[in-house]
């Protein structure tokens, strides 16, 4: 393994740090609820980014990819709940929309009693402690590692190009 | 490549059903009063919208996850099983791996008729999709417990 094949710092934090951000900001972060769909998309850019300027090869590099994703996952995890944190400030301590009339406009929407509920909780925000953090940096971690890694498989099941031919891989540029 | 039946492959197995379990387990601690119950949604909670009328309902509850998430978790785990057992669809999926994306459309197709999909929809179309997935997943594995091993053109248990 050279250089140019063991270097996945660099798409993992920038592909990490998209999807961490991309599941921090709503209404963006909203995507998540379809299977971690962002998180998913952060493994599968992380492979983008680092087959662009990887060799070709015989056969797709499952092994590699999936490190890469356990490491975008990591970064999305740091950098989803470190954005998370002023975000949720902002939405649930600045009292920006009155809870009764957005408890009367939903009422007012013909949704169920559940979906009502669900989008003032989503709204109104959780309580803001470091306990709370710390808790959602865990869950965070395991569940980004594991839908980041089947991104970036997926990733490397769809965009890898084969080596053709057997022939050794062109030299990288130089300078 | 060559794919085996080895330790990667069983602690693959043993992980999927572990987190199938979680979902059916969620509804039954709650129906239990445990209080470790809202920790097993919360589990769920970053990756599913859990809404109750789009989740099926075990013990007077909802599951963990949703119909289509539910059937994706599944079908991962079906896949794992599967296919050893179905060396062709294996070595055509290994061969031309973009083809995961066919087990995709269904999904997609059905996400998108937001008002006329129905239950049982979008828990095929989430197992069709995820029914490949364990396949790469378990190359993944076998790449990287034993990274030196020859190579041949189709899967082989």
């Amino acid at each position: 393994m050279n250089g140019a094949e063991s270097n996945k710092l660099k798409p993992a934090l920038i592909a990490g740090l998209a999807a961490g951000a991309a599941s921090s900001i709503p209404p963006l972060s909203c995507l998540n609820v379809c299977c971690c769909a962002l998180v998913i998309g952060g493994g599968f850019l992380a492979v983008f980014l680092w087959l662009k300027d990887s060799p070709r090869r015989p056969e797709p590099p499952y092994g590699d990819a999936a490190i890469l994703g356990l490491l975008t996952g990591v970064f999305g995890a740091f950098a989803a709940t470190v954005i998370s944190v002023p975000i949720n400030m902002l939405f649930s301590g600045m009292g920006w929309m009155d809870m009764s009339q957005l408890h009367e406009a939903l009422e007012g929407a013909n949704l169920p009693p559940e979906a009502v509920n669900m989008i003032e909780g989503f709204i109104s925000g959780g309580g803001l402690t470091i306990g709370a953090i710390l808790i959602g940096l865990v869950f965070n971690l395991v569940i980004y590692a594991i839908f980041a890694l089947i991104g970036a498989l997926i990733g490397v099941a769809v965009l890898h190009k084969k080596q053709l031919g057997g022939a050794a891989p062109p030299p990288p540029p130089v300078g | 490549m060559r794919l085996e039946r080895n330790l990667p492959y069983w602690l693959l197995v043993g992980a999927s059903f572990a987190w199938v379990g979680l979902v059916f387990l969620a509804p039954w601690a709650r129906s239990r009063g445990w209080p470790g119950a809202e920790l097993l949604y919360a589990v769920f909670d970053p990756v599913c919208h859990q809404m109750p009328w789009r989740s099926f309902a075990a013990f007077g509850q909802p599951l963990g996850a949703c119909h289509r998430c539910t059937g994706l978790y599944t079908g991962f785990t079906l896949g794992l099983l599967a296919l050893p057992y179905l060396p062709k669809l294996r070595g055509f999926l290994l061969e031309r791996s973009r083809m995961i994306l066919l087990f995709f459309v269904p999904l997609a197709v059905d996400a998108m008729l937001l008002g006329i999909n129905t239950y049982l929809s979008r828990f095929l179309t989430g197992l069709v999709a995820a029914f490949p997935v364990g396949l790469f997943v378990w190359a993944a594995a076998s790449q990287l417990y034993r990274p030196n091993l020859p190579t041949v053109s189709e899967g082989t248990t």
